[in-house]
């Protein structure tokens, strides 16, 4: 009998190593001839031509497996290009096969005990499973037709072999049924892996663009675009119905919570023809100065994400003081922002909200004034009658406060208005009838003009949602008109006449707590990766290698610890006297596993003998094994090491003679 | 070790055996397990039904020490002076004179100790942990060797205090005793025809001999791996959710104590992984506390120490 101590080389089976070169030969075909994969075949023959193995240095091989990784990265390179990391194009996949390769050339090279064999011939099984597969993932299908068959034979003729713990010079006894019923769980167990395999395989490649599409899905959320039907930027006109869709398709996700609810987008102050003009295609946009959007101003900050492309014109916080984007921003006399690069989804203000004036709206120069004043002849002069009726006072704030007052306690809101064919102000002020929002706006608007305040129309979204402690949600449902006023001495001052039904907060029902925590998770990805593009790269380097760093120390601990608690040869992490006679300790335990008496690991093998010999069925004679036992408990326990060498010939002795115990094996 | 001192510590401990298994039939695990208590300078408590023999082997095991041998009948209404002893006022010369209690002896048999009330228990602590009495906040040393052996009947509650955990974790062993074999009852009957083979024994051992193999057992080898051994059996008690109280560090020093005294009663100069097992239940299954749930779901204190013994690998 050949020694069995962990130290004799395995062979693997003739049969693995075959499906093994099959494997790196396909992969050779589909990885364009990459010459690293004959040299890795040679060296996975040579296991042939040695007894040589690598020691049982778990830090060395880590090591050779590193240097071998690094060599193959290098050589091959990664797959450049914008294909995504997540995706399994074959340039991927390639990589990955001849990386395995590596690996599986190492398992065959490495030291392993005897006790162990079969699970290292079933990884490299299953290596080789995988670089079979990866080589699968091509363009070129082909010759992959004639090499997975002769592959899969070769599977199967290794399938006896590959559980055996015996040195390949010995026979192998074949043991009748349960050799058969092995092969017969390998052999399924073998197809129902593989089948997987090229189950996931063949779903990649059927349902390639669908896949693509759905995680293009989380890589670029695309946003939804809504036609500017509401007019927030092109021109607001009196129509029937405003906003005649209300969607609750989000536009805006604000994060922070102190603001007005106001969030202004545009404002106009020409009306002609039922309609407010100028629109934004017709406006002079000039980039804003530091200045002018008052960059360093300091308060509450709010970062404020576009979800939809309902307009290209910033909706800013009507109590905004400074607006910050990551490229510069464009202006118009009114304060409207617009963004140089209108895909970007996110920009940031700092509001006042004890603020009751707009901060980023300018004064008027003469020319807006007098347009900001000007009443178009449509407007029945008993409107403006009505105006000063009403609005006797001499603050032109008190007075724009009394046009409201009067409009809210004298209109009621209805979502459709029936316009007729006259002026629709004039019989909307005159007749006392009910009507949206934009109505009320454009009649503070021209009340206030009549008692000598300058006015415009605004257009924006009505913020009132709010999500958590620290989010607003503004859904399509949300956009709004109201007006502004000049006060004298103050400042543009937002004045919204709609009654409270007719604001979007209770004109439309809410949205359900279900479809908020909903819209929540499908911006985790979002999310996440906005707080990953924010990172600068210096920042994210940093990070690796404090992470690495982090990594390798635990390691290192780890090792020191290990090496001051447990010296090699450790079985169940006790402390033993000596590699050598832990080494003996295993092969009487290989011994007694191998006699078909393996002792359980909590009990001594005196009280396990005491246990064989006390068999009612079969006893059986301990007296040699026992024998030994004593020795090496005085060697072990006692700290008597002289008498190792007649430890090992006791051990000898008992290993050349198998019919010792070996009644069991016959009976 | 020395092999001359070696051969005659293993005869007086089997002259020890001889005659204590001449008195008591059939209990020679019981009287070894006495016996590695004493050698292990600890404590024993017998625990068993009344008319076991209890009594008889502490008894016997005090009479073959030639020492002196005290008994105290713990009963409620013993006080603590009453068996640490105290100070009586000496009219002759207006002064205080300490009159020793019982506890001042070799052998100590405290018969019933838990029929006593816990604040006499509670004297015994010091006693049991220390080997000393302080009375009147003077420190007094008690002759050594000192070994107390107690004795409880653990099936009757009426009128008992039962022994808090402080007190059974000074204890090294809890030794059961259990009913003798058919064969061995039908000797004990014989052999008590016409007297008490007790009245026949004589001492085998002296004091010096005791202290002197106690010294020695502490000079037994115990590798390292076998200290992990004993650290783990005791560390698998401290995390289990059945238990309210786990295994203290003391428990852990007497069952390293008991096995070295184990190794040498078998004239071994190391321990070996069996010593520790033989001895786990004795040493450790009455320091365990059960939480109520899993106490009266049936559970004995003895089986959460054997799963230890059967789950835990041994060093080899």
């Amino acid at each position: 009998m050949t020694e069995t101590s962990p130290g004799v080389p395995q062979r693997l089976p003739f049969a693995l190593i075959g499906a093994s070169l099959v494997a790196f030969g396909g992969l050779f075909v589909t990885a364009e001839h990459f010459l690293g994969l004959p040299v890795l075949g040679l060296m996975l023959v040579g296991v042939y031509m040695t007894g040589w193995r690598l020691a049982a240095n778990r830090r060395m091989r880590w090591g050779i497996r590193f240097v071998a990784f690094a060599i193959i990265v290098a050589v091959v390179g990664l797959p450049r290009g914008d294909i995504p990391l997540w995706y399994m194009k074959p340039e991927y996949t390639n990589v990955i096969g001849i990386l395995l390769a590596a690996e599986l050339v190492l398992r065959a090279w490495q030291r392993i005990e005897t006790a162990k064999w079969g699970q290292n011939n079933g990884i490299i099984l299953f290596l080789s499973a995988i670089i079979i597969t990866a080589a699968s993932n091509t363009y070129d299908r082909q010759p992959m037709h004639t090499i997975i068959p002769v592959y899969v034979l070769l599977v199967a003729f290794s399938l006896r072999s590959i559980g055996r713990t015996t040195p390949l010079s010995e026979k192998a006894t074949p043991r009748g049924k349960t050799l058969l019923g092995m092969f017969a769980l390998r052999g399924v167990a073998l197809l129902v892996a593989m089948s997987l395999g090229f189950t996931v395989v063949f779903l990649l490649t059927r349902y390639d663009n669908r896949l693509t599409s759905w995680a293009m899905q989380f890589l670029r959320q695309d946003r939804a675009v809504k036609g500017s039907s509401i007019g927030l930027n092109s021109a607001p006109r009196l129509k029937r119905i405003f906003n005649p869709q209300p969607s609750l398709e989000r536009v805006l996700l604000i994060d922070g919570s102190a603001s007005a609810r106001h969030l202004r987008v545009m404002s106009f102050d020409v009306y002609q023809n039922s309609e407010w003009r100028p629109t934004a295609t017709v406006r002079t946009f000039t980039t804003a100065s530091a200045d002018r959007i008052n960059v360093n101003s300091s308060g509450p900050r709010l970062q404020i994400n576009r979800l939809a492309d309902d307009v290209d014109v910033l909706p800013v916080p009507a109590d905004a003081s400074a607006v910050q984007a990551a490229g510069p921003l464009d202006v118009d006399d009114f304060g409207s922002l617009r963004d140089h690069e209108p895909n970007r989804l996110s920009f940031s203000v700092i509001v006042q909200p004890t603020q009751k004036t707009i901060p980023l709206a300018k004064a008027p120069d003469a020319a807006q004034r007098a347009r900001a004043l000007f009443i178009p002849p449509a407007i029945d002069p008993k409107v403006v009658e009505l105006a000063r009726q009403i609005a006797k006072d001499s603050d032109p704030a008190a007075r724009v406060a009394r046009i409201s007052l009067y409009l809210t306690s004298h209109h009621d809101y209805s979502l459709s208005y029936d316009p007729g064919s006259d002026e629709p102000l004039n019989d909307f002020v005159l007749n006392h009838r009910a009507a949206h929002c934009q109505y009320f706006a454009s009649a503070v608007v021209m009340m206030a003009r009549a008692v000598g305040v300058p006015a415009r129309m605004a257009t924006g979204y009505y913020a009132h949602e709010h999500f958590g402690d620290n989010q607003i949600i503004v859904r399509d449902r949300d956009a709004h008109a109201w007006a502004e006023c000049w006060i004298e001495g103050q400042g543009w001052i937002t004045v919204d006449a709609a009654p409270s039904g007719g604001r979007p907060d209770t004109a439309y029902p809410e949205a359900s707590k279900w479809r908020q925590w909903w819209e929540w998770f499908t911006d985790l990805p979002g999310r996440l990766r906005e707080w990953l593009g924010e990172i600068p790269r210096e920042k994210l380097v940093g990070l690796i290698v404090i992470a690495a760093g982090i990594v390798v120390l635990v390691w290192v601990v780890k090792i020191l610890r290990k090496r001051r608690r447990v010296r090699p040869g450790d079985v169940d992490g006790y402390l033993q006297p000596s590699e050598e006679l832990a080494a003996v300790g295993r092969r009487f335990e290989l011994w007694l596993r191998r006699q078909n008496l393996p002792c359980s690991p909590a009990r001594t093998w005196r009280e396990h003998l005491a246990s064989l010999r006390a068999q009612p069925s079969q006893p059986i004679d301990t007296a040699a094994p026992l024998r030994f036992v004593e020795a090496y408990d005085k060697a072990r326990f006692g700290g008597i090491q002289q008498f190792l060498a007649q430890l090992k010939t006791a051990l000898d002795q008992l290993e050349t003679t198998p019919s010792q115990t070996g009644s069991r094996h016959h009976g | 070790m020395d092999k001359a001192t070696d051969t005659s510590f293993a005869f007086t401990l089997k002259s020890l055996e001889d005659n204590l298994s001449s008195v008591i039939r059939g209990k020679g695990k019981s009287t070894r397990l006495l016996l590695t208590t004493l050698l292990a300078g600890g404590h024993a408590l017998l625990e068993d039904v009344p008319g076991t023999g209890k009594t008889t082997l502490a008894k016997s095991l005090a009479r073959s020490i030639s020492g002196v041998f005290r008994r105290v009948q713990f009963t409620p209404d013993l006080l603590p002076a009453d068996i640490t002893g105290s100070s009586f006022y000496k009219p002759q010369d207006g002064s205080f004179e300490f009159r020793e209690g019982p506890v001042f002896t070799n052998v100590l048999l405290a018969d019933e100790i838990n029929r006593t009330s816990p604040r006499t228990q509670s004297a015994m602590l010091e006693v049991m942990s220390e080997s000393q009495v302080t009375v009147d906040g003077k420190r007094r040393d008690l002759p050594q060797p000192f070994f107390v052996v107690a004795t409880q009947n653990p099936a009757e509650y009426h009128g008992t205090y039962p022994l808090p955990e402080a007190q059974l974790d000074r204890f090294a062993m809890r030794i059961s005793m259990g009913y003798p074999d058919r064969e061995s009852e039908i000797k004990v009957l014989f052999s008590q025809q016409d007297h008490h083979p007790f009245n026949d024994l004589k001492p085998v051992v002296t004091c010096e001999q005791v202290i002197a193999m106690q010294t020695q057992v502490r000079a037994i080898r115990v590798d390292p791996a076998i200290a992990d051994y004993i650290v783990r059996l005791v560390d698998s008690t401290r995390d289990d959710p059945r238990l309210r109280l786990g295994i203290s560090p003391r428990g852990s020093l007497a069952l390293y104590r008991t096995a070295q005294a184990a190794a040498l009663m078998q004239a071994r100069d190391f321990v070996i992984p069996e010593d520790v097992r033989a001895l786990a239940i004795p040493v450790l299954a009455h320091r365990v506390v059960a939480d109520t749930k899993a106490k009266y779901g049936g559970l004995r204190n003895e089986q959460i120490i054997q799963e230890g013994l059967d789950k835990i690998a041994v060093p080899r």
